[in-house]
């Protein structure tokens, strides 16, 4: 049998040396052995089940996780056959529903979520709710997108949330009920701030909570503030969490790039994606996808072109759908007319970038920026970056 | 051979002609455009071409910068990329 060090093995499972030390002290890594003050850990080792952590953390909430895969505090072996060994049916619906999300396999992701939209259990209902309203909205099926979303809303607009003895719950309701009006613009007027609530939510949830904060910084342009709130919930984790962590490193690129930090957008993107693609975790860089201003351009299409196909394939799903949805007054003509590439140059022309600059930025001449820009235009049939404002998301 | 439809531009008593290729795959015109900047083209009366997409005109609005969301950009037709700059301080002496 191969063995690697601890820190090589920290390295591959992109952990600390500690967290491998700790799990193979508490056998958690089959076959890892002490040499002396060391640990050898068997070549390609993984945690027994990663899915134990999380497990153990339910076990402490007596009762099921919601929204499990934001809890994860890390990834290894392969992750659906971990999710296909949780002994729970429920819990193991659960995690295959958000897995199936992330993955881009959103009819299966849907078919599970349906199963628990009128479940007794409010964390499975919950996270059936919000999954089912993005599973249907990028499938294209708005009469279920708006069927879920009623049912959320319903969920949240009925509970008492200042009932203290449910914290707990109250602080998933709000979770959910910011992630539905965070990010598809849902008018909620009843949902308190997540801010107060984040310190009721488990770690995971914490994390992805911050990056509701600074998403909703980022819509009101204060980019140094998003940029701060995301690099302290990046710095502040005791385990990695790599969804979270996908979603934070994305919101700190995007800010970067309206810092004009080209560099470090490039660095927080690549870092996003070595947390997610290899798991094929692609949705985060989808609902991302409009303002994330040619990064993926940039930085990763041709060195993984396969990835970036299957991302912009499910971008011109989703973007049409999120159209049809959320904005009637473009409707669904900037998502289905223009390319990934004019969208791309569209956002980056309508935040005042010159065309000398996008051009810089996308590797390309001046002269094509400009022929983009009057494609585009003919397309939208406008003939100026104030009108194009009306075109693309807030 | 690609098929191509004229459209003529015409301000100010001067007519522009724009050649529309059509794109199969889009079922629609695309215009190719001159470009004012490096052939710069006036009106009889004085007034300057401009590109919808020009950039960096001093007189244009600090918020965008462009001239097709300037208020001195006059075209023919609402969404023309090319139209004529109707800024005074801008304009030539008579042809």
């Amino acid at each position: 049998m191969k063995f690697e060090t601890a820190s090589q093995a920290a390295e591959r499972m992109g952990v600390t040396v500690r967290a491998v030390q700790k799990w193979a002290k508490e056998g958690k890594l089959e076959g890892a052995q002490k040499v002396g003050r060391d640990w050898m850990i068997p070549f390609g080792a993984t945690v027994v089940d990663s899915i134990k952590h999380i497990d153990a953390f339910q076990a402490k909430q007596n009762s099921g996780a919601a929204f499990p895969m934001f809890q994860l505090p890390y990834f290894s072996g392969d992750l659906l056959e971990n999710i296909n060994k949780i002994a729970d049916i429920d819990e193991r619906n659960l995690h295959l529903m958000e897995y199936y999300y992330f993955t881009g396999e959103l009819e299966k992701s849907n078919d599970i979520a349906e199963l628990y939209m009128d479940s007794s259990n409010l964390r499975y209902r919950l996270s059936a709710e919000l999954f089912g309203v993005f599973d249907n909205m990028i499938t294209g099926h708005l009469h279920k997108v708006h069927f879920a979303a009623g049912l959320l809303k319903m969920e949240i607009e009925s509970s008492d949330l200042s009932d203290e003895s449910v914290i707990g719950d109250t602080a998933l309701k709000v979770f959910a009920g910011v992630v539905l009006k965070t990010q598809l613009h849902t008018p909620l007027e009843t949902v308190p701030q997540i801010e107060e609530y984040i310190r009721y939510l488990p770690e995971g949830l914490r994390i992805i909570s911050l990056y509701l904060s600074a998403y909703k910084a980022y819509l009101a342009k204060d980019y140094s503030r998003s940029l701060g709130i995301a690099q302290a919930a990046i710095n502040g984790a005791t385990m990695q969490y790599p969804m979270p962590m996908v979603y934070c490193n994305i919101i700190c690129a995007i800010d970067c790039i309206n810092l004009l930090q080209l560099e470090k957008a490039g660095e927080y993107i690549k870092k996003a994606w070595d947390l997610a693609i290899p798991y094929c975790m692609y949705m985060p860089f989808v609902e991302h996808y409009s303002i994330l201003q040619g990064l993926l351009e940039n930085n990763i299409k041709k060195h993984d072109v396969e990835n970036y196909d299957k991302i912009i394939a499910l971008t011109r799903t989703y973007n049409t759908s999120w159209y049809q949805v959320y904005n009637q007054k473009t409707k669904s003509k900037v998502s289905n007319e223009l390319t990934p590439t004019e969208f791309t140059i569209a956002m980056l022309y309508s935040r005042n970038w010159r065309a000398k600059e996008i051009a810089a930025h996308m590797h390309i001449s001046e002269r094509t920026v400009t022929n983009y820009i009057q494609v585009i235009y003919e397309k939208l049939n406008i003939n100026g970056r104030k009108e194009l404002e009306n075109y693309l998301l807030k | 051979m690609a098929k191509t439809l004229n459209r003529q531009f015409v301000l100010y008593g001067d007519a522009v002609d724009v050649l529309f290729f059509y794109n199969e795959p889009l079922d629609r015109y695309f215009g190719d455009y001159p470009d004012f900047d490096t052939s710069p083209r006036v009106t009889p009366c004085g007034r300057r071409w401009v590109n919808a997409t020009k950039e960096d005109c001093p007189f244009a609005d600090k918020a965008y910068g462009d001239c097709g969301s300037c208020q001195y950009y006059k075209c023919e037709h609402p969404g023309d990329l090319i139209g004529v700059c109707d800024n005074d301080k801008l304009r030539k002496e008579e042809k």
